[in-house]
């Protein structure tokens, strides 16, 4: 399953004879004796010592000591480890459990396919015969079994179709950073799929999307691995003659432990909503249906992509994009210049009133930010005044996976709206009609590039999974709050409602923040 | 920031005398007038108003026609919500005249840039939506206004209302317009209204 790097190269110095004493690397070498002790002598050759065992090549181990050692495991034989089988065999899954639920697994002869770490949709593609999370994985008992950059990690087997034993945690190499993004078949308008968590994920975004936007999607039901009967999850009833009135909606909505909502053509599952229902490794049971207006189960085959953040991260990207703004009203704001790329980047009002503000605010999130790019929309005249309801034919133009799209536009429609974004977004995925927020220049006639930042700031929080701390009638309706203990009502708050809130954010509400896949 | 938020709040805390109507801004009323990501809805606006429809459409219509003694973001979703309370008959309804008078005040008709204009605007839009037919007349005067925003604004409203009689004049605009974001915004209307473009 893996290349050996010692080919060739290694066998001619061999026969080259051994220089004796402490050989230095490529001296060659027929004991370990003959390597200077921070080498080791593999195949006659004296080399680095190991630090993971692909470092060794196919079929070797790397021992604590940094030692590569020829694997045993014949064809048959059990194994727990990919490094536990022989050159030209692979440690592949059973799918059987033993006494004590364990998967089982034996060293088998290697597929025909793709190397750890390449993209798959089943088992059959992968060399070593597991795929999970959407990339072939190998099988380990440690990290030191993995390659560079991976973690060896508890992960939930999946089928697609569901098979015995689904569900079932076995020990396989994943990525240790980043993000790790994959699409979830899914066979007709209303599915239960599996959601695979993990145990190195620090959050897992589920985004949604159906080709008719006349129809909503999402979840219908999701049972976290811990569940048993009461699911995390429910749809809230969907208002209307004969079925729900708008507050019993908006109740079930909130009182949820994971929040989520479908919505027309697009909508995204975060998971953790909240410090007080973590991440929970193993499988999530996730009722993926498209609706009808009317809450009764469309047509419509959504499309599902999954996307595990594995670390936590502190910069945020930012990626301007500006639609044609000549001529603006609120022109007075920004000296009297057209507001486009190559204004943004010169003028002091948008690096430093503005992009300072900004980085102001997220300091307190703990969040720097990174790199920002520059872009001018000029072939979309559609799109300059945006009426609310296109906002997923601009947000479509966000190409950025990662950071943030930010959209400016002449003016929003209903005036009064001064930006626009999902609430949660789809962390790490570009280019859907939910990628990135939208920010209103016209607010400029009234309001300052600080406050501007701060409302900006607000809707990227919102696209990052944060939720409003409090609603506005909450007093009424006490539960119309977000799911994090410690954020208060206070209109101090970054995700107060009002434009005239603050720029605090609570321990709870920075822990979300910092697992989010936008950030890097 | 934070002391930025209470200062522009206390700015807020005033009272205007119309129509010998004393206005009183409370935080709640401010706060739902304010909101970032969301157009506030009758529900909640009433809610913040003890509950009385009546107090609330007072209110808001004195806001709407405050003239700069009210923040603007305040004022401006204050005209945006006033269709909201509109009863039948609604053109003769308070709320209707409010927009009415707003759309028809120097300060705001003859604005060309600035806050001003996002007032006018608010107006134009919120009388699309109303769908009073004779608004026709007062919707057209500013087809032709020097601001592409207002003039895009304007198209958008006269496909709400849906009176065809609209549809000579936006043809004839169509016909001069120069800005691709106002040619796509009354090519729309005149679909809307049933009329292709000629």
């Amino acid at each position: 399953m893996r290349a050996s790097p010692f080919p060739t190269l290694l066998t001619a110095l061999a026969l080259a004879g051994c220089p004796g004493g402490a050989g230095g690397i490529g001296d060659p070498c027929s004991t370990q004796g003959d390597c200077s002790s921070s080498y080791q002598c593999v195949a006659n050759v004296c080399t680095s010592r190991c630090q993971r065992a692909p470092e060794c090549g196919d079929g070797y181990a790397c021992d604590p000591d940094g030692m590569c050692r020829l694997a045993t495991g014949q064809a048959g034989d059990a194994c727990t480890s990919e490094v536990e089988c022989a050159p030209g065999l692979s440690c592949q899954l059973d799918n059987t459990v033993d006494s004590s639920g364990s998967l089982l697994a034996s060293c088998t002869e290697q597929n025909i396919g793709r190397p750890a770490s390449a993209a798959c949709h089943v088992d059959a593609e992968c060399r070593n015969g597991t795929c999970a999370l959407g990339q072939c994985v190998d099988l380990c008992d440690q990290t030191r079994d993995c390659g560079s950059g991976n973690s060896c990690m508890g992960i939930p087997l999946v089928h697609t179709p569901q098979q015995e034993n689904d569900g079932v945690v076995f020990s396989g190499c994943l990525p240790s950073f980043g993000s790790v993004v994959w699409t979830i078949p899914v066979l007709g308008p209303a599915t239960e799929i599996l959601l695979p968590v993990p145990a190195g994920a620090r959050s897992a975004t589920v985004v949604f999307s159906v080709d008719d936007v006349a129809q909503t999607v999402g979840a219908a039901r999701v049972f976290a691995p811990s569940d048993s009967i009461v699911p995390s999850y429910t749809k809230p009833c969907t208002p209307g003659p004969g079925l729900c009135d708008e507050l019993t909606a908006v109740d079930q909505y909130f009182s949820q432990r994971l929040r989520h909502r479908p919505e027309p053509g697009q909508s995204v599952l975060q998971i953790p909503s909240s410090g007080s229902t973590p991440l929970e490794t193993g499988a999530y049971r996730v009722r993926v249906s498209s609706f009808r207006p009317n809450g009764t189960a469309g047509s419509a085959i959504p499309h599902v992509t999954a996307i595990m953040k594995m670390d936590t991260a502190v910069i945020l990207d930012l990626h301007f994009y500006f639609l044609d703004l000549d001529a603006h009203p609120c022109q007075s704001s920004f000296a009297e210049q057209r507001l486009e790329s190559a204004s943004a980047k010169a003028s002091s009002y948008f690096q430093t009133d503005y992009l300072g503000e900004l980085q102001r605010i997220f300091a307190g999130g703990g969040i720097s930010l990174g790199a920002t790019t520059y872009e001018d929309v000029t072939n979309h005249p559609d799109l300059d005044g945006l009426a609310v309801d296109r906002a997923g034919a601009l947000l479509s133009l966000g190409a950025h996976a990662t950071g943030i799209n930010v959209f400016f536009v002449r003016t929003l429609a209903p005036v009064g709206l001064q930006a626009f974004g999902p609430n949660p977004g789809p962390a790490g995925l570009g280019g859907t009609r939910q990628s990135g927020v939208i920010v209103g220049v016209d607010t400029l006639c009234y309001r300052s590039w600080p406050q501007l930042a701060r409302l900006t700031a607000h809707e990227i929080a919102r696209y990052i999974g944060l939720y409003h701390n409090v609603e506005l009638e909450v007093g009424q309706h006490p539960t119309w709050r977000d799911p994090i203990d410690d954020s208060d009502d206070s209109l101090a708050n970054l995700m107060f409602f009002s434009e005239l809130g603050g720029i605090e954010l609570s321990a709870g509400q920075r822990a979300i923040l910092t697992k989010s896949a936008v950030l890097r | 920031m934070k002391q930025l938020g209470i200062a522009a709040i206390l700015a807020l805390a005033v009272s205007a005398a119309a129509y010998g109507d004393v206005l009183v801004l409370t935080q709640p009323v401010i706060n739902a007038l304010t909101p970032i990501d969301s157009v506030p809805s009758s529900t909640q606006l009433t809610g913040v108003f003890n509950g009385s429809e009546l107090e609330a459409l007072n209110n808001l219509r004195l806001i709407a026609l405050s003239q700069g003694s009210v923040d603007l973001g305040v004022q401006l979703r204050a005209i945006r919500a006033l269709p909201q309370y509109c009863q039948a008959p609604c053109a003769t309804h308070d709320a209707h005249v409010a927009l009415e008078t707003i759309a028809a005040t120097p300060r705001y008709r003859d604005a060309r840039r600035g806050s001003d204009l996002l007032v006018l605007r608010a107006a134009i839009e919120a009388l699309g939506v109303l769908r009073i037919p004779g608004d026709v007349v007062l919707l057209l005067s500013q087809l032709d206004h020097p601001s592409r925003d207002l003039r895009a604004a304007t198209a958008h409203a006269l496909r709400d209302l849906g009176n065809t009689q609209a549809i000579p004049a936006l043809r004839a605009r169509y016909q001069q317009e120069q800005v691709q974001q106002v040619r796509i915004a009354i090519s729309d209307a005149l679909r809307v209204l049933g009329q292709p473009i000629q």
